[in-house]
């Protein structure tokens, strides 16, 4: 049993805030993801998290196997850095033998994991090469093997799925998932939105050090897109001025002769809408739009940007 | 159990089997050379064939053969200079006139040797009694009175062991440097650090990173002190003087390695502390401090001239510096017991404060990210506590 809280985290290099009073907690078995774009305090956290800063304020709380402790225990978990946190001089069997050797595993244990893990991560052929001779993606197997090779309880990931390609990135999705199911407890960051829809049970979206949203991506796309988008396709072309007169719409974008997008109106519902726009034209289809998290990542940060910009320009006016 | 790990893995970054066979390999051959290298030169030596136009007995001269000619032979001498002489000698007057094909190396061993020997004949024509003679000829003789038996060629051979030791500590200071240099700025800048911190502490890693690298740093003075002392063998040989006997006893010896691995670990502590606080190797201000070990060498160096000095005695003692200086001074003059005990605990004593001291130095550096530590934050951490950052 594992959680992690952390209650207004906040962290500073020289002049620059990285962290600013971030709380968030993570439950046993949960993936829980750190998105924001770079420089948006997502590495800050998890060196805070691993130990290896102390927050400036705040405070980080571990609950682990019943016992309440200040930091991490070193052998209940797996941290795979930013970059390559491997000597690129030493073969691949040398640096995962020397880290399962650190982390108290047999020699034993360790042929086994390295044997299980290389082969199911296609790298058994280059387990006596040097880490140099490897691509960035292989390297990145490598790095993730260390992490997992002694069955930790918890997995921290700083952009695990870099360097790798499509193929690659959906077999470690893939693990992912299933040490999941096993019961491991992940926190990662990325920012290939794709792959976070479909693996993060909850998730965390940070801009310049400060929180933009928090929560399931159900409640993530809630707070990032409050206005729900519909797709509405008519019979025959309806009248745009008829549309904007309809009091359930708030906006419109066309897209074709007979389709448009369309906003509700605050306080409208959508049998309201449905019911005014059969009085337009008749209608052939009617969807709800998803925007993926790509989309409301991206148009997130922007706003979030903007309203960063705005507030320092009031402060300096 | 993690310090030896490390230790070892450390080690064996820089241990490379390849290397080292080629290094065995090239002292063998060194030394079958030098066994061989009598024969061979007595095989390949045949002495310059000299005319000379003299009715002078002819010097002695090793590697030049003298043959003397009637004078009226020196048109037939000079006609063979190339086919059957190498050099025709005439004396004319107060001049020594010398005939060869082309200037070669050995004539300009041959010109003194000969200007001496002519000067000896022109001082015995001379109207001078034998006294007057012997006076002019002869310089003065000194003569230095040890009253210890065989001193002379020991106080030659001990200067040897002690420039020995002082190459091989500054081998071992100097890999010392590089390596942990290197080793911990680019684990830094590759995070290799991050992965690390997160499996063992600050304190683990850098006791087996000091341990592993020192020992590296043994080895390469013990390859290289091994590699002189066949080359010793070989050069004692080549003279036909049999093999060569260091003066230096096992239980010297065994001290000198005591000091000298207490010094490595010294050195290399202080090293591991400062180069964590480089951020960048190409622009960091620190990396000067790195170079701080190599002074105390330098001031025994400047010192072991006079092994029964008073500063060399204070070298000797002083724990920043007994591990260059008390195993010259052994190797020179008798050391008291006493001393050798003291500099032993004033030696592990310093080794256990500045091994602490580099540990809350490299701690605090070590945890920096795009940044290094101030200088008065870096000197309270040196000297003082724990430092909260």
């Amino acid at each position: 049993m594992l959680r992690i809280s952390a209650d207004q985290i906040e962290k500073s290099y020289s002049t620059v805030k990285a962290v600013n009073g971030i709380s968030f907690e993570v439950q046993s078995g949960q993936i829980f993801a750190l998105l924001g774009p770079n420089g948006a305090g997502k590495s800050s956290l998890i060196r805070m998290l691993v130990g290896l800063t102390r927050p400036d304020a705040g405070e980080i709380s571990i609950e682990y196997k019943g016992e309440k402790l200040s930091t991490l225990p070193q052998r209940c978990y797996g941290y795979l850095p930013e970059d390559r946190g491997l000597y690129l001089d030493r073969t691949v069997r040398q640096n995962l033998s020397y880290i399962g050797k650190l982390r108290g595993m047999s020699a034993t244990d360790i042929s086994e994991a390295l044997l299980y893990w290389c082969t199911r991560l296609d790298v058994l052929e280059k387990m006596d090469d040097n880490l140099t001779k490897l691509s960035k993606g292989n390297q990145q197997k490598v790095q993730l093997i260390s992490c997992v090779m002694h069955k930790p309880d918890l997995l921290i990931l700083d952009e695990p799925f870099s360097g790798l390609d499509p193929v690659n990135q959906e077999h470690v999705l893939s693990i992912l998932t299933e040490l999941k199911q096993g019961g491991t407890t992940v926190i990662l960051s990325a920012h290939q939105m794709a792959l976070i829809e479909r693996l993060a049970d909850q998730m965390l979206l940070l801009n310049k050090g400060k929180l933009v949203a928090q929560g399931s991506l159900s409640e993530v796309s809630r707070q990032l897109d409050p206005q729900q988008w519909f797709e509405v396709s008519f019979a025959q072309q309806p009248q745009t001025e008829a549309l904007q007169l309809l009091s359930a719409i708030a906006a419109t974008k066309l897209i074709d002769d007979h389709k448009f997008q369309l906003t509700l109106a605050p306080g409208s519902s959508v049998s309201q809408l449905l019911q005014q726009l059969s009085s337009v034209a008749e209608l052939t289809d009617f969807s709800r739009i998803q925007p993926s998290l790509h989309q409301l990542y991206l148009a997130a940060v922007q706003q979030h940007n903007q309203q960063t910009t705005a507030d320092a320009e009031g402060v300096a006016a | 159990m993690n310090l030896w790990t490390i230790a070892v893995f450390e080690f064996q970054r820089y241990f490379k089997w390849k290397q080292e066979l080629i290094t065995v390999a090239i002292m063998a051959a060194f030394l079958v050379f030098s066994a061989f290298w009598p024969v061979v030169k007595t095989w390949l030596d045949n002495d310059y064939k000299i005319a000379l136009v003299s009715q002078v007995a002819a010097p002695k001269v090793s590697g030049y053969s003298f043959s003397q000619i009637p004078a009226d032979s020196v048109a037939t001498a000079l006609a063979g200079v190339g086919d059957v002489w190498d050099l025709v000698v005439q004396v004319q007057d107060n001049k020594l006139l010398m005939t060869a094909e082309f200037s070669a190396s050995w004539q300009e061993k041959l010109g003194p040797e000969l200007q001496n020997w002519l000067q000896k004949q022109r001082i015995s024509e001379l109207p001078l009694s034998a006294e007057q003679k012997k006076v002019v000829d002869q310089l003065p003789d000194t003569e230095l009175v040890f009253l210890k038996k065989d001193s002379v060629q020991q106080n030659k051979e001990q200067k040897l062991v002690s420039g020995g030791l002082l190459l091989l500590m500054i081998i071992g200071v100097f890999s010392g440097f590089g390596f942990m240099f290197t080793a911990i700025t680019t684990e830094k800048q590759q995070r290799v650090t991050e992965q690390l911190l997160t499996l063992i502490s600050t304190k683990e890693w850098i006791d087996g990173k000091i341990l592993g690298i020192s020992l590296f740093c043994l080895k390469s003075m013990v390859t290289t002190g091994l590699f002189f002392y066949i080359m010793l063998q070989a050069i004692s040989m080549m003279k036909g003087k049999g093999m060569f006997v260091l003066p230096i006893s096992v239980a010297e010896l065994a001290s000198a390695l005591i000091f000298v691995s207490l010094g490595l670990l010294l050195i290399n502590s202080f090293m591991a502390g400062f180069a964590a606080t480089i951020d960048d190797p190409n622009h960091s201000s620190r990396s000067i401090i790195m170079f701080l070990p190599s002074v105390p060498l330098g001031i025994v160096y400047s010192a072991m001239d006079n092994a029964e000095g008073s500063l060399m005695h204070i070298l000797s003692l002083f724990p920043l510096t007994s591990f260059a200086a008390m195993p010259m001074r052994m190797a020179t003059v008798s050391v008291p017991w006493w001393e050798w005990v003291l500099s032993l605990v004033l030696l592990i004593a310093c080794l256990f404060w500045l091994k602490n001291a580099a540990s809350r130095v490299f701690e605090l550096g070590i945890r920096m990210y795009g940044k290094e530590p101030e200088w008065s934050l870096l000197l309270k951490t040196f000297l003082f506590a724990r430092v909260k950052h």
